[in-house]
C-alpha cells in the first residue's frame, strides 16, 4: 500500500464517518437550536413556536 | 386610574365585565394595556393574543373586568379556540357573569373592512362601544373621519383613540362607565342580512326544538345558531349535532338548501350584505379621502387582483423571473465552470496519474463544481422572491389562488406553506401551524412537499441545459427552456391540487374554511432584505455544496472505483500526458482509455448496483447510470448531479464540454444515444414529484405525531413519480 492509497483511505473513511454522523443527527434530531437537516435550508430550530420562513407574506403594518 | 397587573387572576364575581374585541393588528393588546395597565405582549403578528387574557380596570363608576379576547377577523368560530370567544361574548359559558359591554377596536385606516366585524357584534344583542384606534396614523395621513356621524350611523357610541399615544382613553373609559350604568334589561339585535336568512334560521331553531324536549335548554344563542346556517363545518355545526344526533344535520342540511334557492350560497349572502351595510354607514363620515399610497394601491390591485387579468399577470411574471435566471444566469456559470475546469487541469499537470488524482479530479471537482455551476440561477431565483415578497406582490398573489385551491379543497392559508415550500419543504410544513382546522391542515401537509424546492431546481437546470433547445419566442423575450423550467414547477402544482381533493373526499374529509388575508399597501422593496435573503439561500447552497456534497462526492468516487485494477488506466493517461499535440495515436489512446475507463466503472461497486436496478428503470427511459443517480439522490436530491457527475469522469466521458457534454454524448453500446428530450423530461418529472427528503418525511411526522402521514406522503409520492416519469417518457417518446 503505497501512501497515495493511504491517503485516499483515510479520506473516504473520514466522508463517510462525516455523513454517516449526519444521517444519524437528522434521524435523531436534538431538540433546541442545533438542529440540522438533510437540507441546509431547514430551520435550525424546529421546535420554535413560529417556523422561520423563507419566503413569507407581508402584512400590513400595525401601530405597534 | 389603572390597577395593578393581575394577568389570570380570578375575576370576581358581580364585577361588570367587559370584552375587547377587534380585528388582528387593530392595537387592541396595546388598548388592553392602556385600560388595564397589564403587561401583554403586543406586536405586528395577526393573532398576538391567543389566549382570553382578563385584567382590572378602575373607573369613576367602580371597578370593571375587561376581557382581552383574540384578534379575529370574523366571528365565525371554526375552531375550539374561535368557539370560546364567541360563547364568552354571547354568554354561553358555564362560569359566572357574562360579558356586560363590548368594546370593538377598530383600525381607523380600514374602517370599511373592520365595520364587517362591527356588524356582528351588533347581532349579539349586547351594548357596544367602537374605539376608533390608529386615529393619529389616519390624520397623518390626510384621513378626516367624523366620529360623531359615524357614531350616529352606528347606533353605538364611537370613542377616537390611539392607544401607541395613550390618547382617547380617559374618554373610552368615560363611556364604558356611562354605558354600563344604563344597560338595558333586553338589548336590541341588529338584522344585517336579508329578512329570508332570519325566517330561515327560526324555521331551523324550531326544528331542533321539535327534536328532544330534554334539549331544549341546551340550545345555543340565536347567533350560534345563524352561524351554524352559515358556515358549513364550523364548530357550532359540530357541537349541536354531535349534542342532538343526525335529525339536527339533516334538518340543517335542509334549510341550507332552502336558502341556497331564495339567496344563494350563504358565505357570499353574509360578505354582500355585510359590506354593503358598512358602505352604506361609512356615507358621509370621510370628509375627504387623501391617501396617496393607498389611491397607488387601489389603482394596482384593480389590475393585479382581477380575477382574469390578475392571474394573467401573475403567470407572466413567473415567467419573466424564470427568462431571468436563463438570461442574467448565464456569465457566472461560464466563469464558475472555467475556475473548475481550470482547477481540474491544474490537478492534473501537478499530480501523476493515480488513486488521489482519480479521487480530487473525478470525484470531488467533478462532484461539487456540476452542483456548484448552479448557484448563480439559485440566487437569481430567490432575489426575485425576496423582491416579489418586499414589494407586497406575494400576498396578492395568495388571493389570486384562493379561489382555485378553494374549489379543490384547501384552504386559502394553504397558499403560505405551499409558497415556503418551492424554498424548501420543511419550513413549508411548519408553516403549515397556522391553518386551525386539522384536516386542512393535513390535507397541506401532504402536498406541502409536491412544490419544487431550491434543491429541485440544479437537476431541472442541468437536464434542460443539456437536452432542450434554445429556441427563442416573443422576440427574444421568452425562450423554451424557460418555459420547460416554468413546467416543472407546475407539474408538482397541477398534482397537488387532485391529491389533494382526494384527500378532502376520503382521509380528511370537511368544508374549506374561508380565508382572511391583509393585503399590504405596495411599497419599494428594500434592498437590506432582499439581499439578505438571497444571501442566506446562497450560502445554505454553497455550505450544501461544500458539506454534503462534498463527502457524498468521495464516497461515489469510491463506490465507482473499487474494486478493480486500475494499474493499465494510469498508464494511458500517464502517455496521453505526455502526448500534448494532437495526433492519431493521441487519438486512438483516448478510446482505449476510454474503453477502459468505461469497463472499470461497469465492474465497481457502482456499476453491479446500476446493472441491478436497470430492470426496474428501464421502463422509464432510463439507462443504469440514471438509475443509481436516483438511487443516490434519496437522502438529498442534487447528489444525482455529483453522481452523474463522478459516473462521467470516471467512465471517461467527461471532457472539455464538462456534465452537460458527457450527457449529451453517452451512447448506449449499439451507439443510440442514451439521452433524448424524452429522457430528460422523464428525470425531471420523476424529481418534481419524489419524496427524496428524509427532513421532511420527518418533520411530516412531528407535525402529524403519526408515523401513518409521513409513510402515506412517501409512499404515494414515490408510486406518482414513478407512474409520472413513466407516462412523460412514453407520451413525449410518441410525439417528439
Amino acid at each position: 500500500m503505497d501512501l497515495q492509497d493511504i491517503v485516499v483511505f483515510i479520506i473516504v473513511l473520514l466522508a463517510a464517518a462525516w455523513l454517516g454522523r449526519r444521517i444519524y443527527r437528522v434521524l435523531n434530531p436534538t431538540p433546541g437550536a442545533h438542529q440540522i437537516g438533510a437540507c441546509d435550508q431547514c430551520p435550525n430550530n424546529r421546535d420554535t413556536a413560529k417556523a422561520a420562513q423563507i419566503v413569507e407574506i407581508k402584512q400590513k403594518a400595525s401601530d405597534e | 386610574m389603572a390597577s395593578a397587573p393581575q394577568v389570570g387572576a380570578a375575576e370576581v364575581s358581580g364585577q361588570p365585565r367587559v370584552a375587547l374585541v377587534g380585528n388582528p393588528n387593530t392595537g387592541k393588546s396595546t388598548l388592553f394595556n392602556a385600560l388595564a395597565g397589564m403587561n401583554v405582549r403586543t406586536g405586528n403578528y395577526p393573532g398576538v393574543t391567543i389566549e382570553k387574557k382578563t385584567g382590572f380596570c378602575e373607573l369613576e363608576t367602580g371597578k370593571i373586568t375587561v376581557v382581552d379576547l383574540p384578534g379575529t377577523y370574523s366571528l365565525a368560530p371554526r375552531s375550539p379556540d374561535e368557539l370560546v370567544a364567541v360563547e364568552v361574548l354571547t354568554d354561553n359559558v358555564t362560569q359566572p357573569g357574562g360579558v356586560n359591554l363590548i368594546v370593538c377596536v377598530v383600525n381607523a385606516l380600514l374602517l370599511q373592512r373592520n365595520l364587517f366585524l362591527v356588524s356582528q357584534l351588533l347581532e349579539l344583542g349586547k351594548p357596544v362601544v367602537v374605539a376608533l384606534n390608529m386615529i393619529d396614523v389616519a390624520e397623518s395621513r390626510g384621513m378626516q373621519i367624523d366620529v360623531k356621524r359615524l357614531s350616529e350611523q352606528l347606533g353605538v357610541p364611537v370613542v377616537a383613540t390611539s392607544a401607541a399615544k395613550r390618547t382617547g382613553i380617559d374618554e373610552l373609559k368615560e363611556t364604558i362607565s356611562q354605558q354600563l350604568t344604563n344597560i338595558p334589561e333586553q338589548h336590541e339585535r341588529s338584522r344585517i342580512l336579508p329578512p329570508e336568512f332570519y325566517s330561515s334560521v327560526e324555521r331551523f331553531r324550531e326544528s331542533l326544538l321539535a327534536t328532544s324536549n330534554e334539549k331544549n335548554a341546551s340550545l345555543p344563542d340565536d347567533y350560534l345558531l345563524e352561524r351554524m346556517v352559515l358556515d358549513r363545518g364550523g364548530e357550532p355545526e359540530t357541537q349541536v349535532i354531535s349534542k342532538f344526533g343526525p335529525v339536527a344535520a339533516e334538518s340543517l342540511a335542509k334549510t341550507r338548501e332552502e336558502l341556497t334557492k331564495t339567496l344563494g350560497n350563504p358565505i357570499d349572502i353574509e360578505c354582500n350584505a355585510r359590506y354593503a351595510w358598512a358602505k352604506a354607514k361609512l356615507e358621509s363620515v370621510f370628509k375627504n379621502d387623501s391617501r396617496p399610497s393607498s389611491r397607488v394601491t387601489d389603482r394596482l390591485d384593480a389590475i393585479l387582483t382581477h380575477r382574469v387579468i390578475g392571474l394573467v399577470c401573475f403567470v407572466f411574471t413567473m415567467f419573466l423571473i424564470f427568462q431571468s435566471i436563463y438570461t442574467f444566469a448565464a456569465l457566472p456559470m461560464d466563469l464558475i465552470d472555467a475556475a473548475t475546469s481550470g482547477l481540474s487541469d491544474a490537478v492534473c499537470s501537478v499530480m501523476e496519474p493515480g488513486k488521489l488524482r482519480s479521487l480530487i479530479t473525478d470525484g470531488i471537482i467533478a462532484g461539487v463544481g456540476g452542483v456548484l455551476i448552479f448557484l448563480p440561477q439559485i440566487a437569481l431565483l430567490f432575489l426575485f422572491l425576496a423582491l416579489l415578497e418586499d414589494c407586497g406582490y406575494m400576498a396578492r398573489a395568495a388571493f389570486l389562488v384562493d379561489r382555485i385551491m378553494t374549489t379543490f379543497g384547501l384552504s386559502g392559508k394553504s397558499f403560505l406553506p405551499m409558497m415556503s415550500s418551492f424554498a424548501c419543504a420543511v419550513p413549508g410544513v411548519m408553516a403549515a401551524r397556522v391553518i386551525e382546522n386539522r384536516r386542512d391542515r393535513f390535507a397541506t401537509i401532504m402536498v406541502a412537499p409536491l412544490m419544487s424546492c431550491s434543491a429541485r431546481l440544479p437537476v431541472y437546470l442541468l437536464l434542460i441545459a443539456a437536452f432542450i433547445p434554445s429556441t427563442t419566442y416573443l422576440a427574444g423575450w421568452l425562450s423554451l427552456p424557460a418555459i420547460v423550467l416554468m413546467s416543472m414547477y407546475l407539474v408538482g402544482v397541477v398534482v397537488a391540487i387532485p391529491v389533494a381533493w382526494i384527500l378532502k373526499k376520503t382521509l380528511l374529509r370537511g368544508e374549506v374554511a374561508p380565508f382572511v388575508l391583509e393585503l399590504p399597501e405596495y411599497k419599494v422593496p428594500s434592498a437590506k432584505v432582499v439581499l439578505s435573503r438571497v444571501w442566506a439561500a446562497s450560502k445554505a447552497f454553497v455550505i450544501r455544496a461544500g458539506t454534503l456534497i462534498f463527502a457524498a462526492s468521495i464516497l461515489i468516487w469510491f463506490a465507482g472505483f473499487w474494486p478493480g485494477d486500475h494499474t493499465k488506466q494510469y498508464r494511458m493517461e500517464a502517455e496521453l500526458d505526455a502526448l500534448q499535440e494532437p495526433s492519431e495515436a493521441r487519438q486512438a489512446l483516448i478510446v482505449e482509455l476510454n474503453a477502459e475507463s468505461s469497463r472499470l466503472l461497469e465492474n465497481s461497486m457502482l456499476g453491479r448496483t446500476g446493472h441491478l436496478i436497470e430492470p426496474v428503470v428501464r421502463p422509464l427511459g432510463w439507462d443504469w447510470k440514471i438509475g443509481v443517480g436516483v438511487l443516490a439522490s434519496f437522502p438529498a436530491r442534487e447528489v444525482i448531479i455529483a453522481t452523474l457527475g463522478t459516473i462521467y469522469s470516471l467512465g471517461g466521458d467527461a471532457e472539455e464540454e464538462g456534465l452537460v457534454g458527457a450527457l449529451q454524448a453517452s451512447t448506449y453500446d449499439d451507439g443510440t444515444p442514451v439521452y433524448s428530450v424524452p429522457v430528460a423530461l422523464s428525470v425531471m418529472v420523476f424529481f418534481a414529484l419524489c419524496a427524496q427528503c428524509v427532513s421532511t418525511l420527518l418533520v411530516i411526522r412531528r407535525e402529524t405525531n403519526s408515523l401513518f402521514w409521513p409513510i402515506l406522503s412517501f409512499s404515494y409520492m414515490t408510486l406518482l413519480a414513478y407512474f409520472g416519469a413513466w407516462l412523460t417518457y412514453a407520451v413525449s417518446s410518441h410525439l417528439l
